[in-house]
This record gives structure tokens, C-alpha cells and sequence, in this order.
């Protein structure tokens, strides 16, 4: 999508990023004075102004509307799908069911290690596996034509017995989903994947600790809740290529997608859209198999948008985990081993499962030092809908049990949770469970520190009824995709003979300014003005791949290929500007759309580009970064995951209601390391939305099933927090220098969602006197506890 | 998604609308505010084939008739928050009020159609039922008045007879000597409250000698006193242990149920602790029971 | 059944706008398809999300629950129709100064919203602009910088003489 709309100009650096430490700050090869500032992008105008046009906004001449025809039972055996009512529907062009699929077996190897191969079909074929599993599909006229033929498609389903919790999947005798499958290392059939990490003896250093502190956390199913439900337009192009825009965080699906239409890859192009929020739930395919075979088979532009209450039955959700830590310590506070089961409930289709459940294991024992751990991390599979990718990816489900041992060792040892864990952080080159050392800095005492000072001392309860609590606690999280993955990144720059630039790269925008970003980092390098950088982002045909925006790895492999791409771009230029200046490359500064050189001697880039391209230097460029690569053996458990982690620190006082049970959350700070800060506002505004949505999750969301199905289909019981009910955030960010981004910045995305709910746990045991160990804090839960601390007292 | 089709009326005068009702009887639904209504249309759990729009009726405002507060059907959420005759002689109205919904919904939903539609989350059945209001009907029959008690039958079940408009409701005018209280828990701000309780304390010289009191959210449709229970508090003073023992011992004989916002134990204990709350705020003495 | 089409005019942002249709047509699905306000978002046509907030004869309406015939001759506004052009209005140059839109999904439904708390003499203090906005969910923001932005207009609005 073109972006060559006016933009706003660079503001001044606000109050925030004079109130953040900027420790350690690292020499910029660079000028152009866009570092460090809160520059809005043209998206951000045309989203003020409400002309951005999102998947929904779009239309085709002569477009059908899409719908799915969905499962209401969780498992069964399907005796035959009648679609002649739903045919004889005014306006209905076509209704497909899983005969009609060229190839209805997508095969996902998730892990990315070869463990585990589970065929997701796109249309149920002969089973059905969970409660809104597409079954069929229809195009008509009209998107009301089309609910009404979707409603009339019967399926006739021999109901099995479904198998809807972990513990029932993992009994002896259970039925098993996906019987056929090949998995590496596990004892029972519904396992998708067994992840075994361990370093030291962890059984001898446990019988040799002073102490051992051993709880079991579970964490529950939640939704992205993005305000932009699923939706995209379809239609076959000029060149015979089938097109999809749509709003999806990962364009290559497009090779899936050719696959699943048995087309040559380079006839499937997939066109992302600028996203209403995504958070990990728009990184699997949503409408686009759909539509695809909807538009294949009827030659006819096609819509598809989901409803809100289908997106909260039948869209993959955040996995719920069950972790079992003993954890064991010295006298003085040191931990000496950490034993540590994991098991995610993966739901019915493997999706991203293998990849979550290693995640989860791999920051298992938390950002503290420890010689001897044994981390098992399994997915599950149940007849339930299939959980995947999701903010904070796994890790962030960790921070509530790792956190809850340290606030235990605390209690135990009669320390301060502050000094236990200062006593534990890890520090760079210290090992993780994968015997990997840190590669960067590690700022959590600095973290730490300032959350505490800036959280101050807790006020007085606003009643009699009320009590009040303070809570911390801190969180790793990984950047980038897991290292064996060997991810790569492309960026294409442009100049054109005005001197303005051109920035294609297919990175998808979900809000969080990713285009902005690159018309930053190319400003700053180039010497470019941001208003004259024209970013084009998310083509699979005309932008060059980066790979999806998730795993908050966009910033590390698309900001740094188009800072490579800037660079090299630059050194082919220079040597021509030098020349025209009769002075050395080392010696010219890009900046202020022109090329300077010593004694204030000066070229403009529009000049520049002209005389390169008379002396046939070209001023296009294609860049490619690769990411850190490195080895994993599943076997042994042992190699590098992940290119670099990062941490923070949250902290939070809440007014716990003895009558009502509600947790009224009055203060919180919430603090992270981002290396280098390349845009204070977004940075910011990413802290302060993690962190909301960590507070939803930690007290109110829950997709809770009965019997497979959603207790609830409706948004008014998804209960994502509204604004009278939380405090101003108190955002602060330090600055290391140590990211593994450009500039040495670290990704900021998912960690922020990570420390709220054992920073609200504890404060809500500060509060009542009870530690909270389940997902999430609800009124009763709260009330519960509150009578067991108070029959403890009797 | 879509509504189901549907004929559409608007008719602008009340014999018009009887006349329609009268016509289509059940196959009709009435609309004004439509924030009950259309989310059920929606979900395809209401399919009238007429829709007949009483939002251009004409209508009166709010007044007081002798010893009682006349709340007009059609009067938004909105505007019952910010009467003055509302708020000076029935205070319960707007403190309830203020809970309904978003901003949206309190300036489009009225207090008509939430009573016709009487969800046992909303506001005004439960507080209706608490203050002895009564609801006036109309119809091509002529117009009779049900007491707030009597109307609301069960879930989403009313005594309005398919021929029938909610023409306004009545609640007494309160009395020196008469407080109201009203408590409630919601999940999140401006939600449905999952657990409410209405209360009305009459006093006369140190002793109660009236009590009104109805429980929302735990049952499918607002729980009120039996005979028995009206009278045992008269006689006595009005304490904090005094009004705590009577909530409980109301609480004890529900048999609320479970779902995702509250199980039936903690829907149990909001109406015992929310019971005394409101009780107790409706003698003046909250103080006592936040204590 | 299919019952007639109606014949709908309303205003839409100053904007006469007329359109057959059949009665059943929400006022959110008339203003996306039959009236070109595709500002105006779905987000969950329970009345819940507040991203299809417009204005109707001043007052913030779910799109999602009310007919179009019922609102038939009013006047509607959105969102876009705030700014002409180039020109943003104040409280769209707030928003994008404080960063109140990351997907800008909520905005249009939050700045019509923050619109009527200002016009209806709705206080500049957060906790009044908080519990104005709270009908409106956003999932990106947490919040803080939309409160800021409309702190930030309002606050500017009052100087020059009252808001808006």
C-alpha cells in the first residue's frame, strides 16, 4: 500500500523521555536526528482522520460475501453434510465442504525441528474435532444471503466421546485425537509435543536445599479481543493471480495457501492490510483459506468478515498451562534447583502449539540464576479450540508461576521479595535451563529499583471494607524467532530523482507503527526528511519478505535489514558524493536531505541521486538480514533458542473489596529495558496496552468452556478492562544499549504483557494474606480465599 | 449478524399503537430504545415480523401524582438520572440508574422497555419490586395497573399480555422517615450487575416499621419478601446485626445460579452482604455495616 | 418474508444522504455500505465495543442497535466528518500528538465519544474524561494516551472559551 501521504513532523522529545534513564548511550553511525523522537506516521493521520482503509473498508465490483458453516459439537463423526437447503437460498453462488478442497490437508510441522507432523484439514473431512471447526463453506450475493444459507447447511454428526481437559487427554485409554501422528519422545497419543531442557543434577542439589518451596499455577484460555474482527477480500487479477488483501500478520501464508488451491506459489499473492489489532491472533491463517477457495472456484471477487461472536467461539486462543514448580534455596535466599512441568492445553489442531510450549519452557525458571534445572514442557491436544499464538507466546504464562516461587521463598526465608530476587537475577553470560549463556545486558536491578521508587508507599484504604496490597514482579521474554529457524529479513530502498525516498518491505502493520518505523530508521541513516520517505509494507508481489510481525521480531529483522539496507545503500552513494566534494566518505554526514561535507560544504541529495545515476551507481537497493543462527537438540535439550531476551519489572498496589471481592487496581508502574529507544510515544503506548491487556487477563478474561462449548459467545461476558476501572499507568523505559535491533534496540511488543498477573497476585496477597495460584483473580476466587485466610486465623 | 425481516411501523399515536398490537399480537414487538431488543434480534433470539416504533409517541415528562412519582414509559435512562422530581421524591431511581450500561444505552434505552423486557439483571424490575411500584398497562381494552411484584413473572417473562403497552411506571413518593438503599456488584464498570439488591426501611420513632426489599441476579426475576418476611423486621430498631441477620436469613432460601460471572455461592454472598449493605444504607446507618 | 424497502434520509455529516432499504438495515450497515461512512467500525454489534459511537442529533449512539429508519431524518455525525481535508480537527491533532491511536480501530467511536462529553459540559478532569470514555474499549492503548489526548483538548478548548 503506497504511504506517500503527508506525515506530521518530528516532536520535540516529551516529558517521558527525559523522565527515562538513557544509561549507556551507544555512538550512532548515524545523523539524521530521527533517533529518539515521537514521530507520528501518515497511518496514524488517516487513522485520526478515518480514512485508512482496513480489510472490511474494502469493496470489489460484482463481490460475493463469504460465511463458515461451524461445528456446535466438539468431537463427532460426520455422517454426511446436506447443503441443498442452503443451495436453494435466493442469491447463493456456491457452497463448498471438504470434497471441494483441492488439498484440505494443511501439514504443519510447528516445532521446527521435524517432532511432530499433524494434517490440519481446512474443511472438517469425515471428523470433527471442536466446537467451531469450519465444516463448509458458502458464497452469495449478499453477506445476509449468505448467514442465511450458512445457517441452513446440515451436518449430520455422530457425536464421539470428547476428550475436553489435559488430564482426560494424558489417562490410558483415552481417545486420541490424531491417531496417525508421529511424536517424538511422548507416552501418551495426544501429546503434541514433549519438550525436555536440563542442566546440573537437579535431584541432588534439591535434597541439598535448605529449602523447597513446591505450588502448582494455572493460568486459563483467553481471547486477543482486537477491536477489527477477521476479514478480508478476495479476487483473481489481470495476470490470472489469485489476490487476497487482507488482515493477517504473516503474508507468506500465501505459499499455504497456493498449496491448499494446488497453484503455483507465484500465482497466490497475498496483500496485508493495516490491522485493528492483531496480538498474535491474526498470525494463523483466519479468512484466507476461505476465501481462497471461494474465490477459486467462483471466479468472483469475494468478502469475508467474521462476527464477533464467531471470533470469540472458533479463533484460536491463548493456551491455558499448568505448571508444577518445586523450587529450592539456601538459607540465604539463593536458588539451587528448579523442577519445573509445564503441559498446555494445544486444543484440537497443533497451530503454533510445539513452538508456545517451548517458549514457556525454555524462560521457565524465570530471569534467575540457577545451576541445576529440569524443565519438561508438553502441548495437549483436547477437543477444545486450538490455542496458538498469542502475546507474550507461552513466556508470558510462566511469569505466574515463577514469580509466585520467589514471592513463596520470600515468605518462607523471611525476606523481602525484592531481595530474593536481586539476590537470583541473572546477569549477561549466565545460563539458561538450554545451558545458553545471555548475550546482553541483563537491567533489572536498575528495573527493579525505579518500579519500586516510582510504585512509593501505599496509601490508605478509601474504606473499612477495603484492603490494601503492593505487589512486583518482574519477567524474560524472547525476541525473535526461535534461532534454528534461521529467519531472514529483506528491505528495498528506492531513491527517486527529487531525492525522495522509497521503502518496500513486506512487514504488516498491526498498529504498533511498524511502517513507521522504517521510515524512521531510513530517515535517520539517509539523511532523508521523514516526509519524503514513502514507506510501502505487507505485498507478497511487490514488497520484498521480512516474515510475519509476531514474536516481537520486527523490529530486530526488519529494523535492522532496513538499517543494513539503508547503510549499504548509503556506502554505494558515497563514495560519488565524496567525490563531487573532493573529500573523503569518512568525512561526510548525511543529514537534512543533504550530503555535508568538512568546513559545512554541502550536496543535496536530489543531486546526489542525479550524479549517481549519470555515472550508472544505482540508488536502489536490496538489503537482506539474517537473523543469529545456532542449533537446538531436542534430544539432549540442549543449544541456543532464542537471538537475545529482555526484561521488566511491574509493580502495583490494588484495593481488594472484602464484601464484593472485586480487586480495584489503584496504582501501577510498569518498567522495561529497550535497549535504545527509537520512538518514546510507541514505546510508551506498547507498555502501557501490554500491561492493560496483562490486567484483563490476570482479573476478569477467561474463555471459559462448558462441555467444549464457550459458557458465552458474547462480547459483553469477554470482559476486557474499560477505562474508569484502571489508574493512570505509570510507563517508564531505561536504555541499555544492549538490543539486539538497530541501534541497539530490543523489541518491545509482548513483554509488557508479562509481569501483570504475578505483580496483581501479590499484591493481592499483601492484601488479604493468601496467594492466589489460579487464573484469573475473580471476585469469588477472591472471596474464597479470603475465607480460607480467615478460618487459618480462627 | 442480521436481523430477520421484518415490517416496520412508527406510529405516532397511542390508539394507533393499540390498534397494531391488536392486528399482530404476538408477531409483533414493540421498540423504543431497542438496546434490549435488537442485540436479541441480532442473535436471531427475537424474530418479530412487525416492528412497531414507539419512539414517536408523544410523551410527558416525569411529576409526582399525590403521593406517587409518575415515570413515563418512553423516559430515557438518561433523563430518569437527571429528573429532579425523580431524584428529590424516588432516590433510588437515579443511584440505580446511574448503573445501566454505557452512555449509549442510558441515552437510547428507556424505562418502559427495559420493564417490558425484564431481564433479571436490569435495574429497574429489582427496584420497582424493592419500593412497591406498579406498572401501568394499555391496550384497546382500556388500561389496568399490575404491581412491579406481580409483573415480573420469570425470566424475560412479564404479565403484558401480547395486546399491551407499558404505558409508565408508578413507585410511591418517599415519606419522611422512609430511606432507600441500593447496593450492587458488576464484573466491570457499566456492565449487567451480577448480583443487585434494592432496599426500602420505613423508621418511626427508633423503630422499622415498613421494609420494601428485592434481590436481582438470582433468580429469573427479582426476588422479593414473602408475607412472613415483610413483617419480622417491624418493631424492631434498626441496627447494623439487627438488618445483617434478616439479609442472610433472605439470602439462605435463594438457590441462585452458576455462570461465568459468579457461582451460586458467590452470588449467596453478595446477597447477603450487599443485602445488609443496602438495608442498612436505607436506615441511615451504613456507616455501621462498612464499618 | 421480504417486506418493501424503505426510502431512508438522514444527515451525515452535514451531508444530505437518502438511500432505499429494507428496514431491518442497522444504522451501521447504512452508513458503511449505502452512505460511504466506512469510518464508522464493526466491532461487535452488541453495543458492547462502542467502536460504531456516532452521534445522532448530538448524543453517541450505538450504530449496531438502532434501525437506520429509525434515526430517519436526523443528523449524524462520525468521526470524519471532524476534519475537512488536510485540516484535523483539534482533537485529532491531540490524538495523534499524544499517540491516542496505535490500530485506530476504537478511535473513531473514542473521538465521537470525548466529542459529546465536551459538548454536553462534561468535565477536563481524567477520571470524568475516563468515566465518559468507558463505554469504549480499547484494546492497544491501555488508555493513558487517549485520556491524554482529550485531557490535552479539552484543555485547550476551555481556554479559548468553552469546549469544542
Amino acid at each position: 500500500m503506497s504511504t506517500d501521504q503527508p506525515v506530521v513532523t518530528p516532536t520535540e522529545p516529551d516529558e517521558s523521555t527525559q523522565r527515562s534513564d538513557r544509561r549507556a548511550w551507544k555512538d550512532s553511525p548515524t545523523s539524521g536526528g530521527y533517533l529518539g523522537v515521537s514521530v507520528a506516521h501518515h497511518d496514524f493521520v488517516d487513522k485520526a482522520r478515518g480514512t485508512l482503509p482496513y480489510a472490511d473498508d474494502w469493496a470489489m465490483p460484482g463481490m460475493l460475501h463469504g460465511q463458515v458453516v461451524r461445528s456446535f459439537q466438539p468431537a463427532g463423526r460426520i455422517r454426511g453434510i446436506d447443503v441443498e437447503a442452503a443451495r436453494g437460498v435466493p442469491g447463493v453462488v456456491a457452497v463448498l465442504t471438504a470434497a471441494d478442497v483441492p488439498n484440505n490437508q494443511l501439514a504443519t510441522e510447528a516445532s521446527g525441528l521435524g517432532l511432530s507432523v499433524i494434517e490440519t484439514p481446512i474443511l472438517a473431512d469425515g471428523v470433527v474435532r471442536h466446537v467451531g471447526e469450519a465444516v463448509a463453506i458458502v458464497a452469495a450475493e449478499t453477506s445476509e444471503a449468505a448467514e442465511e444459507a450458512a445457517e441452513l447447511v446440515m451436518v449430520d454428526l455422530d457425536a464421539t466421546d470428547p476428550v475436553l481437559t489435559i488430564d482426560r487427554a494424558l489417562e490410558d485409554g483415552a481417545p486420541t485425537l490424531h491417531p496417525a501422528d508421529g511424536v517424538v519422545g511422548s507416552d501418551a497419543s495426544n501429546v503434541l509435543v514433549d519438550w525436555r531442557f536440563a542442566r546440573g543434577d537437579v535431584d541432588d542439589a534439591m535434597a541439598g536445599a535448605d529449602v523447597v518451596v513446591e505450588r502448582t499455577y494455572q493460568t486459563q484460555r483467553v481471547d486477543h479481543a482486537y477491536l477489527e474482527p477477521e476479514a478480508g477480500v478476495g479476487w483473481i487479477d489481470a495476470n490470472g493471480v489469485l489476490v487476497l488483501r487482507v488482515s493477517t500478520q504473516v503474508i507468506e501464508h500465501a505459499r499455504h495457501i497456493a498449496r491448499i488451491l494446488d497453484r503455483p506459489q507465484n500465482r497466490v499473492r497475498v496483500i496485508g492490510t493495516y490491522m485493528g489489532g492483531g496480538f498474535g491472533g491474526k498470525e494463523d491463517m483466519t479468512v484466507e483459506p476461505y476465501l481462497a477457495l471461494l474465490v477459486d472456484r467462483t471466479r468472483r471477487p469475494v468478502k469475508m468478515v467474521w462476527s464477533r461472536q464467531e471470533s470469540l467461539q472458533a479463533r484460536a486462543k491463548r493456551h491455558p498451562i499448568t505448571m508444577h514448580y518445586r523450587t529450592g534455596a539456601t538459607n540465604d535466599g539463593r536458588i539451587v534447583a528448579v523442577d519445573l512441568d509445564v503441559v498446555g492445553d494445544a486444543g484440537a489442531y497443533p497451530s503454533l502449539s510445539p513452538r508456545v510450549l517451548f517458549a514457556a519452557g525454555v524462560v521457565g525458571a524465570g530471569p534467575y540464576r540457577t545451576d541445576h534445572v529440569r524443565v519438561r514442557s508438553r502441548a495437549v491436544m483436547t477437543n477444545t479450540v486450538p490455542c496458538s499464538a498469542f502475546r507474550g507466546f507461552g513466556a508470558m504464562q510462566m511469569t505466574l508461576g515463577y514469580e509466585g516461587q520467589m514471592d513463596a521463598l520470600a515468605h518462607e526465608l523471611g525476606l523481602s521479595p525484592d531481595e530474593v530476587r536481586r539476590r537470583n537475577f541473572v546477569d549477561k553470560g549466565d545460563l539458561l535451563a538450554t545451558g545458553e549463556d545471555l548475550h546482553t545486558a541483563v537491567a533489572l536491578p536498575e528495573l527493579l529499583d525505579q518500579a519500586r521508587a516510582r510504585l512509593g508507599a501505599p496509601a490508605e484504604p478509601t474504606g473499612p471494607t477495603r484492603l490494601v496490597g503492593q505487589g512486583l514482579a518482574c519477567n524474560i521474554q524472547p525476541y525473535g524467532r526461535a534461532v534454528y529457524f534461521a529467519d531472514q529479513a529483506s528491505c528495498w530502498m528506492s531513491f527517486e530523482p527529487d531525492g525522495s525516498l522509497v521503502v518496500r518491505a513486506g512487514v504488516p502493520d498491526l498498529g504498533g507503527g511498524q511502517a513507521a518505523s522504517l521510515a524512521q530508521i531510513a530517515a535517520e541513516v539517509l539523511g532523508v526528511d521523514i516526509d519524503r520517505v514513502a514507506v510501502h509494507i505487507s505485498d507478497t508481489a511487490l514488497t520484498p519478505l521480512t516474515g510475519g510481525t509476531f514474536a516481537t521480531r520486527q523490529l530486530y529483522m526488519s529494523g535492522n535489514a532496513a538499517q543494513k539496507t539503508a547503510l549499504e545503500l548509503r556506502a554505494r552513494m558515497a563514495p560519488v558524493a565524496a567525490d563531487l566534494l573532493a573529500t573523503t566518505i569518512d568525512d561526510l554526514s548525511f543529514t537534512a536531505e543533504q550530503v555535508v561535507g568538512p568546513g559545512g560544504v554541502a550536496l543535496g541529495l536530489a543531486e546526489l541521486v542525479e550524479e549517481c545515476e549519470r555515472r550508472h551507481v544505482s540508488v536502489s537497493h536490496l538489503g537482506v538480514f539474517d537473523a543469529e543462527g545456532g542449533d537446538f537438540d531436542p534430544a539432549t535439550g540442549r543449544g541456543r533458542t532464542y537471538p537475545d531476551f529482555t526484561y521488566g519489572v511491574h509493580a502495583c498496589e490494588v484495593e481488594v473489596d472484602t464484601i464484593t471481592g472485586r480487586v480495584h487496581l489503584t496504582k501501577y508502574v510498569a518498567g522495561h529495558d529497550v535497549g535504545t529507544a527509537l520512538n518514546p510515544m510507541r514505546i510508551e503506548g506498547q507498555i502501557e496496552g501490554g500491561a492493560v491487556q496483562g490486567i484483563g487477563y490476570a482479573l476478569a478474561e477467561d474463555c471459559d468452556l462448558a462441555d467444549g462449548a464457550p459458557r458465552s459467545m458474547l462480547f459483553a461476558d469477554y470482559l476486557v478492562p474499560v477505562a474508569n476501572e484502571l489508574p493512570d499507568l505509570d510507563a517508564f523505559f531505561l536504555e541499555s544499549g544492549e538490543g539486539k535491533g538497530p541501534f541497539g534496540a530490543r523489541g518491545i511488543g509482548e513483554p509488557p504483557i508479562g509481569p501483570a498477573a504475578p505483580a496483581l497476585a501479590s499484591a493481592i496477597e499483601d492484601a488479604i494474606g493468601v496467594r492466589m495460584d489460579r487464573l484469573p483473580f475473580t471476585p469469588w476466587r477472591v472471596l474464597d480465599a479470603l475465607a480460607a485466610a480467615s478460618r487459618a486465623t480462627a | 449478524m442480521y436481523c430477520a425481516p421484518f415490517e416496520y411501523v412508527a406510529p405516532t399515536t397511542r390508539e394507533e399503537v393499540f390498534a397494531l398490537l391488536e392486528q399482530h399480537g404476538d408477531e409483533a414487538s414493540l421498540i423504543a430504545g431497542g438496546q434490549s431488543l435488537v442485540p436479541m434480534m441480532a442473535l436471531r433470539l427475537a424474530t418479530p415480523e412487525v416492528l412497531i416504533d414507539i419512539g414517536r409517541l408523544p410523551s410527558d415528562a416525569p411529576a409526582l401524582d399525590g403521593d406517587e412519582v409518575v415515570v413515563p414509559a418512553a423516559t430515557r435512562h438518561c433523563s430518569v438520572i437527571t429528573s429532579d422530581v425523580i431524584g428529590t421524591h424516588a432516590p433510588m431511581l437515579p443511584t440505580a440508574g446511574r448503573h445501566i450500561g454505557n452512555v449509549r444505552v442510558r441515552n437510547r434505552g428507556t424505562i418502559g422497555g427495559s420493564v417490558a423486557h425484564a431481564d433479571p439483571a436490569a435495574e429497574w424490575p429489582c427496584v420497582l419490586s424493592a419500593l412497591g411500584g406498579v406498572v401501568r398497562l394499555a391496550s384497546v381494552r382500556g388500561t389496568r395497573e399490575v404491581p412491579a411484584v406481580e409483573f415480573f413473572r420469570g425470566f424475560l417473562d412479564t404479565a403484558r399480555d401480547d395486546d399491551e403497552l407499558v404505558v409508565e411506571v408508578r413507585v410511591p413518593r418517599r415519606r419522611d422517615g422512609v430511606g432507600h438503599g441500593y447496593a450492587q456488584m458488576s464484573r466491570r464498570a457499566n456492565d449487567f450487575s451480577v448480583v443487585q439488591v434494592a432496599a426500602m426501611v420505613s423508621v418511626a420513632d427508633g423503630r422499622i416499621d415498613e421494609v420494601g426489599y428485592a434481590i436481582g441476579g438470582v433468580a429469573g426475576r427479582p426476588v422479593v419478601l414473602e408475607p412472613a418476611e415483610r413483617s419480622e423486621l417491624v418493631g424492631n430498631a434498626p441496627t447494623a446485626q439487627v438488618l445483617g441477620d434478616f439479609a442472610a436469613a433472605v439470602a439462605d432460601r435463594l438457590d441462585p445460579h452458576d455462570d461465568n460471572h459468579g457461582t451460586a455461592a458467590f452470588r449467596h454472598h453478595l446477597a447477603r452482604r450487599l443485602g445488609q449493605v443496602a438495608l442498612c444504607s436505607a436506615a441511615g446507618i451504613q456507616d455501621e455495616v462498612l464499618a | 418474508m421480504n417486506p418493501s424497502p424503505i426510502h431512508v434520509e438522514m444527515t451525515v455529516n452535514d451531508r444530505p444522504v437518502a438511500a432505499w432499504m429494507p428496514a431491518h438495515t442497522t444504522l451501521l450497515t447504512a452508513l458503511r455500505e449505502h452512505f460511504s461512512a466506512t469510518d464508522v467500525k464493526y466491532g461487535c454489534g452488541e453495543g458492547v465495543c462502542g467502536t460504531c459511537t456516532v452521534l445522532v442529533d448530538d448524543e453517541p449512539v450505538n450504530a449496531c442497535l438502532v434501525f437506520a429508519v429509525q434515526v430517519a431524518a436526523r443528523d449524524v455525525r462520525t468521526m470524519a466528518g471532524l476534519s475537512s481535508g488536510d485540516d484535523l480537527h483539534p482533537l485529532q491533532r491531540c490524538f495523534l500528538a499524544h499517540g491516542g491511536a496505535q490500530c485506530g480501530f476504537c478511535t473513531p467511536g473514542m473521538m465521537v465519544t470525548a466529542l459529546a462529553h465536551a459538548e454536553s459540559g462534561g468535565g477536563s478532569g481524567r477520571d470524568e474524561i475516563r468515566e465518559a470514555l468507558s463505554g469504549n474499549i480499547c484494546r492497544c492503548t491501555g488508555y493513558v494516551k487517549i485520556v491524554d489526548a482529550v485531557e490535552d483538548w479539552m484543555t485547550m478548548s476551555d481556554d479559548v472559551g468553552g469546549a469544542a
